[in-house]
């Protein structure tokens, strides 16, 4: 994980493309009800792959984007620039 | 300074990382668990709200997804009775929304009344559950689903038109219970199960408090007929099928145990007490700050089905669902918050038009989750 100017783009760039999934599967989840039909165990693999794809979107924007940031602004206040990643 | 470039400096970067992924989500999702655990009124009725403009909606079985016309009929019943029961306890810990809620009670008993809801019960016994009082058959959960919301209703409103029905309802089902020889009113022909017959139980004890009778021998002997059957004498859990002469058809589980929790507190809270003492005991887990429920006690596997819904790494979805309601009557506040974290990250609740409405869980989710949420708490009782 580098912490650079390119990297702080991308970091970003992810943690917007996640939250925006999020949003657009919670819509769909809130559409479809499938989480009705997997409680009454009739759900196709299709929607079982959603429901998951859900779930890590959620699971991400719970867990993965709060910790980028927090990790981002630490790096930032402490301006630690080198490579977290073993050379 | 050292941190800068320093092996310090990452450490602490990396710390802060995996702090968060591992303290945060918790955090976050359990952050609204103590206003609703303090019983908090905006909270309560902004998801009351949501449910009464849910069964304003005029809902039939074609509205469920259960891919079975008996499950879809349990589901839509479920919806009536769950919304009624959360109303129910809301105006009973808020009495100054009585004037909000008590029409929306009424409209929950007079739907399920209807021939629609009752359709799941009579076509499964080839009678009508209401029309046969007289006989000595079964009809455990339509009948003691409804019989316990009507018992709620009478604790907050005693002149309600349908103590009448209340009385005559409890009448059927104490000579049902009593003559049953495993202790069990059966649900449908030849299938007696635990949980459903806690409800029955608990509306014929909050029928005895109503008329001032229930220091009866009765009530005695029908606690004790269902604690001998039901419950597994080496987990406290309840079995989730007995056979006819009493003996188990099925392992003691957790979805039932939670569900019977819940529907004991109000009538048996000491009986309810000692399920929610096993589940917790048996099947509780912390998952960094997540809470769920085993749906088989530890060291024990099992498939999910209908009751259960999906068993994930061996957590039940309806078992820590309906914990909620427990771990708020039996004034637990530490499960609560962790079972509400769980809750809150799976059912992704909105706000729409000042209400609370949890997006994923659909009619019957948010009206089971107002019940669970405004159950109890064991103090007022």
């Amino acid at each position: 994980m580098k912490i650079v100017p390119g990297s702080t783009i991308r970091l970003g760039i992810l943690c917007v493309a996640i939250l925006l999934l999020h949003v657009v599967l919670l819509e769909v989840m809130a559409r479809t009800r499938i989480i009705e039909k997997v409680m009454a165990m009739q759900f196709t693999f299709p929607e079982l792959l959603l429901i998951l794809a859900f779930l890590a979107a959620r699971f991400a924007s719970y867990v993965l984007v709060p910790a980028a940031l927090v990790a981002f602004v630490v790096s930032r206040i402490l301006n630690v620039s080198g490579s977290l990643e073993p050379k | 300074m050292i941190l800068r470039r320093g092996w310090l400096g990452q450490v602490c970067v990396l710390v802060a990382f995996f702090g968060t992924m591992v303290f945060f989500p918790a955090w976050w999702s359990g952050r609204d668990a103590g206003s609703w655990y303090s019983g908090d009124l905006s909270r309560q009725q902004g998801l009351a709200r949501t449910v009464a403009v849910q069964i304003q909606r005029d809902l039939d079985q074609q509205d469920f997804f259960t891919g079975t016309g008996l499950y879809s009929g349990e589901w839509l019943f479920g919806t009536y009775l769950m919304a009624g029961i959360g109303f129910c306890q809301l105006v009973r810990e808020h009495p100054e929304a009585a004037g909000e809620f008590t029409p929306r009670i009424e409209t929950c008993i007079q739907t399920l009344l209807s021939k629609k809801v009752r359709e799941f019960d009579a076509n499964s016994w080839h009678e009508d559950a209401l029309s046969s009082l007289p006989s000595n058959v079964g009809h455990a959960a339509y009948l003691g689903y409804l019989n316990l919301l009507l018992g709620l209703y009478r604790e907050i409103a005693p002149g309600n038109s349908y103590v009448g029905l209340n009385d005559r309802i409890t009448e059927a089902l104490v000579r049902r219970m009593a003559t049953a020889p495993s202790g069990l009113v059966e649900t449908y022909p030849g299938e007696r199960y635990p949980v459903d017959n806690a409800p029955l139980l608990a509306s014929i004890v909050l029928h005895a408090r109503a008329t001032g009778r229930e220091s009866t021998d009765v009530i005695s002997r029908l606690e004790s007929g269902y604690r001998k059957h039901s419950i597994d004498p080496s987990t406290g859990l309840l079995f989730q099928a007995l056979g006819a002469d009493g003996s188990p058809r099925d392992a003691a589980r957790g979805s039932g145990s939670a569900l019977a929790v819940f529907y004991l507190h109000r009538g048996l809270p000491k009986l309810a007490r000692e399920i929610f003492e096993a589940v917790r005991r048996e099947l509780a887990v912390n998952v960094a700050g997540f809470g769920a429920i085993r749906e088989y006690p530890r060291g024990q596997t099992g498939s999910g089905d209908i009751d259960s819904g999906p068993v994930v790494f061996g957590f039940g979805f309806s078992a820590t669902g309906f914990s909620l309601g427990g771990a708020r009557a039996c004034n637990d506040p530490r499960l609560f918050r962790r079972l509400y974290a769980s809750a809150q990250f799976a059912g992704a609740p909105i706000h729409p038009d000042g209400r609370l409405e949890f997006v994923t869980a659909g009619p019957l989710g948010n009206a089971i989750l107002l019940a669970m949420l405004t159950a109890g708490p064991e103090d007022q009782l």
